[in-house]
């Protein structure tokens, strides 16, 4: 005989209370380990989902938005110190339509590669047919878009790459889309870069593969990549340092050339514009340089007398024989013909008018009057049109007429005489200003440089040699990329789906407990006689006890074990469910089942250690009463007088600090506040508990008059105070937890019109795949586009993008680089949409005006702006507060900060982080056109003619109108996914709750089958003995349900503040109605069930 | 003289729920080895409580109880849950038998309760007591194959399986017929002059309390010698 023995007599013998508390036991542990298996799983889809993304492409050298020589790929791996392949890639976004299926999609990546990429896919091969020049490749979600099988015929249109950014002074005509055609050879799987992207997403980008030389051709950039790719495996040192040892000037787009019947050299560049570093690298460098800056002056006046278009130069006093150094900054040197023109001489007062670029293409004309300081004759000193860039538009054309410099030009004021200054003198200068004076006049942001002339070079593999020593390629914005660096990290902090499906298991984990807490308590209520027993015959109670947790440790143990057999099933069936009708909360991926031991041993731990705690908490109570009492089989009685202390002590408790929550200062919107109204309605259920607790004991009093034979039974209830006790909260809990969570639940579309709504009142949201350059609220941009012949007043608020990483809820990786955006913070602080949950105090203002702030130098000598974020954004997806950075890197490569200055709540601006157009612009001078925009307007539903109109003109440029609300709803539908997840655990938990009712309504009976049999026998009827027993349960469940919905509804509070129409009160009332409801019915079925036994033939067994 | 098995000095009882209704009142009461008793007196009269607190199962409000020489007051409840385990057996009106495990193995779960019991010596002497109350064939029994008298004499087999000094039976023929209650009142008759037990029957039972012989009558919280 062992103690052992007699645990495992006992397990075996109350086998069937033993299987309940195994099953709850088991259940817990199945949903641990079930939700934490389903963590592992999403992080190894996502995983899974990178490694086909980048299949064995390791380390990439980006372009940005320079290109440089498709050659460079060869060169470096041509280098010492380098023996890897190099993979030339050119990327380019378009839009694409199937001429078959007519189905358009927008933002369609087009890689353009050769042999050398395919050798990092997964397969390793080239795919068949690629030697052949027209050959086209697309990957299956495009062909999912726009319906596309293999020989269709794609038409696609793509934006044609211009030397500088089209916002940029001269840079020519905006709309440089060219179409081409495309016949389908073959449809990519992932093994095959089906999946490829550099971006950390898992919605796989719609792309298109075409051989590099025929995509060359078609944008017009023979030679050119703009990224360089080498395998998985490569050192990023070795292949950084391979790059900057082998670049050259023609990488850089400059190229040099000799000056005329001089012994200087020039500079230029393809981008026109020189960047500052590669200027300061030049001075640093060449003993004698001298920088020019030409630009297009739209009238040169003196007098009465003018000349229209002339190039103007501004250069330093040096390697040139026309300027000197005693030219003053306000002092012009003019041309024989210039003078000549005007009729001025030496002394005389010149004006030149010139336009200069604000904000996106506007232009504002300025002048400047300068004093003329001597007259030089055109083709002497070495005056002639090497002074002059390839302004596009300009340099390229052979008549004045075809000029397209991208300003206004009136043709007009062209003379035949301009005319033929063209055709003999090109776009030679017509006069010379200092350099700063030049700079002076037309800096800007893309440069402040068109030439540099130098001398003493020697050759130019010297100038390479000079420039590549203080120049390195990532000071030009080129950024070299660990991508499977990044792709691990973003898995790695990827949104923890193992915590989300844990915490919204919360309720049905404690429901199992507690069930099993309940049962077990019966168990050891039944054998209460054993334990009297056990203590007379000398036994402590902690060895009593001992028994009982041995026994709870064995079936804790067991049940955990299966439990981890049934998380099985229920990640199965979350991963199900996550792929079908969840899916909108983890869109885009193909889910694998994968587990990693440590999350079962997690759940198998957690599960053992809770499931102990509670047996030993629900054990405690009873060894506390007196053995003799448990031998005698009174216990319930003495049960029901320990604990009235704490009742008081847990209602004023929970009463108080429930009322403290809800008193306490709080800031509207913000999540404190949610969390602060959410524990004030859990602390009033807990208050509402104790209660009726007290209550409970109130009608124990001997005053009580049983009147009735529902009195009679609700007397019976308040007996067994801690099952009736355990009825109301579970109950409670369950419908409080359920109700405060749906609560959350989103409709973009209710209130969609108010400014404070999470579509901001905007009536629709547009996104480009091609920047547009209008200002769509000008005239000279409506007249264009012929938005002004609309019948209705609208206005366009538009957004400039420098793509990044998508950091809404729609990404289950973790954002490396969100997406920048950026407007005109004036016109949103006068209009006021979205609201701000949080926001910092800031001295230029509040809300819009926050992104006012100019760049500040922090203590790191870092860069910083402010800028504006979507609350979820910020938590969740970049894990962020305000105040806190989000670094960034310049076209030229400088790092920059933003300041998360404040707060937006849930809107259609998810996943972007928001800056002034201002800064955006002093960073990213490139990026020019705007490509996001929102209509707003008095009539928003006849705004539907705006968005079309625009769909149609912009169409090319891939622009998609949709409503705002419905962009909001997509966001909407996570975390209404989300709720709905958390509805189905959670009912799953109130369903256990309930059969939790129906489990204490049959011991109560059970218990007192002899009591009822006698009652029978004196002339009670079954049916009045059910009703009796209804009434000792009903009420209980009632007042559950009610107390659980009127805490939740202070929870909601700040919704309610919004008006019902926040609430989805239908939900909510279906699901609490169906609870009461569903309780009723379980406590009827259970007595009905009870009451079919004999209970007169137990009267006769005792 | 007879040595002093349990000594009970002015002892006194009342709960806070009626402090002003003593149910035991300055009682004394002494025995010593061997002796056989029988408590009577009404229902309500405090019976039981005098046995739990005999037992060490309660303890007085006033007064003293020493078990073999040890004065139980001020022990703690592992040191009372040694006296109960070495010198005090019970019987109760229902025989509380594990019905999860044997007759054997009930007899021998009390010897779980003193680490280091010889088990062997302890299933040998079970098995002697079973055999000396009958029951030498029941040992594997399931408590629900055992007819009540069979029952009961198991739980007696149980109360003198650690070699106690004391016996208290509460009842003990409560539960069973005129011939099976006869029957087990001879065995403990027996049992206390082979064992040199001290026997203590509480019982409403006069009948029963004259086959014990030597009835006490509770009344007034004060014990009186009948016969």
């Amino acid at each position: 005989m062992s103690w052992l023995k007699v645990v495992l007599s006992s397990l075996r013998y109350y086998r069937g209370i033993n299987l309940s508390v195994l099953a709850g036991v088991a259940l817990t542990s199945a949903t641990l380990s079930g939700s934490f298996v389903v963590g592992d799983s999403v992080k190894e889809s996502l995983r899974r989902n990178a490694e086909a993304r980048l299949s064995r492409l390791g380390l990439v050298m980006a372009g940005g938005e320079r290109f440089v020589s498709a050659s460079l790929a060869d060169r470096v791996m041509g280098s010492e110190g380098w023996d890897g392949v190099v993979a030339p890639i050119l990327q380019i976004e378009a839009t694409a339509s199937n001429r078959a299926s007519g189905q358009r999609a927008n933002k369609v990546q087009i890689l353009g590669v050769d042999e050398r990429f395919w050798e990092m896919s997964t397969s390793g091969e080239v795919p068949e047919g690629f030697n052949q020049e027209n050959w086209i490749g697309i990957n299956q979600p495009l062909a999912n878009r726009i319906d596309a099988e293999v020989d269709d015929t794609l038409i696609l249109r793509v934006e044609l790459p211009a030397a500088l950014s089209r916002d940029a002074p001269l840079s020519g005509e905006s709309e440089q889309t060219t179409p081409f055609t495309a016949k389908v050879s073959s449809v990519l799987n992932a093994d095959q870069f089906g999946l490829f992207s550099l971006r950390a997403e898992q919605v796989p980008p719609s792309t298109l593969f075409v051989r590099m030389s025929r995509l060359e051709s078609i944008l017009e950039q023979p030679g050119r990549a703009n990224i360089l790719a080498v395998a998985v495996g490569s050192d990023a040192a070795a292949f950084a340092d391979a790059v900057e040892a082998s670049w050259n000037l023609e990488d850089l787009q400059l190229s040099v050339s000799q000056v005329e019947g001089d012994a200087t050299e020039q500079l230029v560049s393809s981008r026109v514009f020189f960047d500052d570093a590669i200027v300061k690298s030049l001075q640093e460098r060449a003993s004698t340089v001298a920088p020019v800056l030409t630009y297009l002056a739209t009238e040169i006046k003196s007098g009465d007398s003018s000349t229209p278009y002339s190039m103007v130069t501004g250069v330093a006093p040096n390697l040139n024989g026309i300027v000197e150094d005693s030219l003053p900054d306000d002092g012009i040197i003019l041309s024989d013909w210039m003078a000549e023109d005007l009729g001025a001489a030496p002394g005389d007062k010149v004006t030149l008018v010139y336009n200069v670029v604000g904000t996106g293409r506007t232009l504002t004309e300025q002048e400047k009057s300068f004093v003329v300081n001597k007259i030089s004759p055109i083709g002497e000193f070495g005056w002639d049109d090497s002074w002059t860039p390839a302004f596009p538009g300009i340099f390229d054309v052979d008549d004045l007429d075809d000029w397209e410099p991208g300003i206004p030009i009136n043709r007009d004021k062209i003379r035949d005489k301009d005319d033929e200054y063209w055709d003999q003198y090109r776009a030679t200068p017509k006069a010379f200003v200092s350099l700063s004076a030049a700079k002076e006049m037309w800096s800007n942001r893309f440069g402040s440089v068109t030439a540099v002339r130098f001398r003493e070079t020697g050759s130019t593999a010297k100038l390479d040699d000079q420039l590549r020593q203080s120049l390195r390629l990532e000071d030009l914005g080129m950024a070299y990329r660990d991508l499977q660096a990044e792709a691990e990290s973003a898995v790695a902090n990827s949104f923890d789906f193992g915590a989300l499906f844990a915490s919204m298991s919360f309720f049905l984990v404690v429901s199992a407990l507690v069930l099993a807490g309940l049962v077990f308590v019966f168990g050891i209520e039944q054998r209460s006689s054993q334990i009297g027993l056990l203590l007379a015959l000398g036994f402590t109670k902690k060895k009593v006890r001992l028994q009982f947790l041995t026994e709870a440790l064995i079936l804790s143990l067991f049940g955990a074990a299966i439990g981890l057999l049934g998380g099985y099933v229920y990640t199965r069936l979350a991963l199900y469910g996550m792929s079908g009708v969840w899916e909108e909360a983890a869109a885009g991926i193909e889910f694998v089942y994968f587990l990693r031991l440590e999350s079962l041993a997690n759940a198998f731990g957690i599960t053992v250690i809770v499931a102990l705690t509670v047996v030993w908490l629900a054990s405690r109570r009873v060894s506390a009463v007196h053995p003799s009492h448990l031998i005698s089989g009174s216990d319930g009685v003495v049960m029901t007088q320990a604990g009235r202390s704490w009742d008081r002590i847990c209602f004023v408790g929970s009463l108080l600090f429930g009322l403290g929550c809800l008193l306490a200062p709080k800031e509207a919107g913000t999540m404190s506040e949610q969390g602060l109204f959410f524990g004030a309605g859990f602390l009033f259920t807990a208050a509402g508990v104790s209660a009726c607790s007290i209550l409970i004991r109130r009608f124990l009093k001997p005053s009580s008059v049983i009147s009735s034979i529902n009195a009679l039974g609700r007397q019976h209830a308040v007996r067994r105070r801690g099952r009736s006790l355990a009825v109301v909260g579970l109950m409670a809990a369950g419908v409080f937890m359920v109700t405060a969570i749906n609560s959350f639940r989103l409709d973009g579309a209710r209130g969609a019109e108010r400014r404070t709504s999470g579509t901001g009142g905007f009536a629709f949201v547009g996104e480009a795949t091609l920047p547009i350059y209008e200002d769509l609220n000008g005239d000279a941009g409506r007249e264009k586009y012929g938005l002004d012949d609309l019948p209705i007043e609208f206005s366009v608020y538009p957004f400039r993008i420098s793509e990044g990483e998508d950091a809404s809820c729609l990404n289950l990786n973790r954002a490396q680089r969100p997406r920048l955006m950026a407007t005109d913070e004036s016109r949103l602080a006068e209009l006021r949409p979205f609201s701000f949950t949080k926001e910092e105090e800031a001295e230029n203002g509040e809300g819009w005006s926050l992104l006012s702030g100019a760049p500040e130098v922090n203590e790191e000598g870092v860069l910083v702006i402010p800028g504006i974020v979507d609350q979820n954004t910020a938590t969740y997806a970049l894990q962020k507060g305000l105040g806190d950075l989000v670094i960034y890197e310049t076209v030229s490569g400088q790092t920059f900060a933003v300041r998360i200055a404040g707060f937006l709540d849930t809107s259609i601006l998810q996943g972007n982080l928001i800056i002034s157009e201002k800064n955006f612009i002093h960073f990213f001078p490139d990026a020019g056109g705007y490509q996001f925009f929102l209509i707003d307007g008095e009539a928003t539903k006849s705004l539907e003619i705006v968005a079309n109109h625009m769909s149609r003109m912009f169409g090319d440029l891939g622009l998609e109108m949709r409503p705002a609300a419905e962009r909001l709803n997509e966001f909407n539908a996570v975390q209404n996914t989300y709720l709905s997840i958390f509805s189905t655990l959670g009912g799953l938990g109130i369903f256990l709750g309930t059969l939790g009712l129906a489990i204490v309504v049959g011991r109560n009976v059970l218990e007192r089958r002899s009591q009822l049999g006698v009652m029978q026998a004196i002339g009670f009827t079954r049916e009045m003995l059910a009703k009796m027993v209804l009434a000792e349960h009903w009420f209980l469940h009632a007042f559950g349900v009610l107390l659980g919905f009127v805490s939740a509804l202070v929870a909601v509070y700040p919704q309610l503040l919004k008006g019902f129409d926040g609430l989805p009160m239908g939900l909510l009332l279906g699901i609490n109605g169906s609870v009461l409801l569903g309780g009723l019915i379980f406590c009827w079925v259970a007595a009905r069930f009870v009451l079919r036994a004999e209970l007169l033939e137990s009267i006769r067994r005792e | 003289m007879s040595e002093e098995i349990l000594k009970l000095e002015k002892v006194t009882k009342w709960y806070e729920s009626a402090a002003e209704r003593k149910i035991l009142d300055g009682l004394n009461l002494t025995v010593t080895a061997g002796e056989r008793s029988a408590i009577i007196g009404p229902s309500g009269c405090g019976k039981s409580t005098l046995l739990n607190i005999m037992g060490t199962l309660d303890s007085p409000s006033e007064g003293e109880v020493t078990v073999g020489g040890t004065a139980v007051s001020g022990l703690d409840e592992k040191a009372l849950a040694k006296v109960r385990s070495q010198k005090i057996g019970f019987i109760f009106q229902m025989h509380h038998l594990l019905p999860q495990c044997t007759a054997l193995e009930n007899v021998l779960v009390p010897t779980l309760a003193h680490p280091g019991t010889d088990s062997k010596a302890a299933s040998e002497r079970a098995r002697s007591l079973f055999d000396r109350v009958g029951l030498a064939d029941k040992l594997d029994s399931q408590p629900s194959q055992l007819s009540g008298g069979e029952r009961q004499r198991v739980a007696v087999v149980r109360a003198l399986i650690n070699s106690p000094k004391l016996l208290l039976a509460d009842e003990p023929t409560g539960a069973l017929d005129e011939d099976n209650a006869g029957n087990l009142i001879s065995l403990l008759s027996e049992l206390n002059k082979s064992e040199d037990l001290a026997l203590i029957v509480v019982t409403h039972d006069r009948h029963i309390a004259e086959s014990v012989g030597n009835i006490r009558t509770l009344r007034r919280g004060k014990i009186e010698l009948l016969s």
